[in-house]
């Protein structure tokens, strides 16, 4: 169950994560399109759905070393740019030599932007933690005293 | 024998009461050892026995098959393997951080993240260790963290 809880997070993250990235590929190099909801939204879904995949392809339940980290998030990169563009292509999503660029540079983005959320969550629980490590010593301190 | 664990309120202090018919039976010197931290370890180095108190213990490792017990400054080859050293620190500060790895908790001066999903550990005499984010939910417990 806390299994099927974090795919589920994980899937609205990613959904969150490429909605935001339409709209800023659309506000800063198509400002005046109009989007299909439905067809969109749906396509979008589907999408989300082979990205979440792919992270699950790449997924290890080992301990990885920092090095092996490195290699696996640089494969799931790869992986990500080689199903997700041909997809978008055959959706419309871009056509073209410059949309090409623009298209992997936003999957690039939306996979930093997921390892930065990551992180954020991390640091929050690592705040968390050295603030429990600082009030248990005042205490310990103050018994001591 | 009948065990009764009563959960109290951070106001209270914590107390352990035995009521047994031999105050020297063994049970009861494990039972009261481990209640007030004094467990203890059998070390080796250069072929001498020493005994450690795991509260002197910093870390337990395992590297290449031989395992080591890390104290503030000092290194001692134990016998122990990994899960054994696991089940004699039950209860205690001490909790499994990695998969080779069992890390005193109140060692810890501070935690911090890594990019790598991982957690760096800063312990009191500056060494690091790595914490894996999947023992991090027992490093919480251990240290009593509250979820806000």
């Amino acid at each position: 169950m806390k299994n099927i809880t974090l795919w589920v997070r994980r899937y609205v993250i990613v959904y969150g994560i490429i909605m935001l990235c339409t709209f800023f590929m659309c506000l800063l190099f198509n400002p005046s399109s109009v989007l299909p909801v439905v067809p969109y939204f749906g396509r979008i879904m589907v999408f989300a759905l082979i990205a979440l995949a792919l992270t699950a392809a790449c997924y290890s339940k080992e301990e990885l070393s920092g090095k092996a980290w490195w290699g696996r998030t640089v494969l799931h990169l790869l992986l990500l740019e080689a199903v997700l563009l041909p997809l978008a292509h055959h959706w419309g999503f871009w056509s073209g030599g410059r949309d090409i660029v623009i298209y992997a540079g936003f999957i690039l983005l939306a996979k930093v932007v997921w390892h930065l959320a990551d992180y954020g969550l991390d640091a929050k629980t690592a705040e968390q933690i050295n603030e429990t490590i600082r009030k248990n010593r005042l205490e310990n301190r103050k018994e001591e005293d | 024998m009948r065990v009764t664990v009563e959960r109290i309120g951070r106001e209270r202090e914590e107390e352990l009461v035995v009521r047994c018919h031999d105050p020297f039976a063994d049970w009861v010197g494990s039972v009261t050892e481990a209640a007030s931290g004094q467990r203890t370890v059998c070390v080796c180095r250069e072929g001498e026995l020493h005994r450690l108190r795991l509260s002197e213990v910093f870390y337990f490792e395992v590297v290449d098959d031989r395992s080591f017990v890390y104290t503030r400054v000092e290194v001692f080859g134990v016998k122990e393997k990994l899960y054994e050293f696991e089940r004699l620190c039950a209860g205690s500060s001490l909790f499994r951080c990695s998969k080779s790895m069992i890390l005193n908790a109140e060692k810890i001066d501070y935690v911090r993240p890594s990019l790598s999903g991982r957690f760096e550990a800063v312990l009191s005499n500056g060494e690091k260790v790595i914490v894996s984010r999947k023992y991090v939910a027992d490093l919480k417990r251990k240290l009593g963290v509250q979820e806000p």
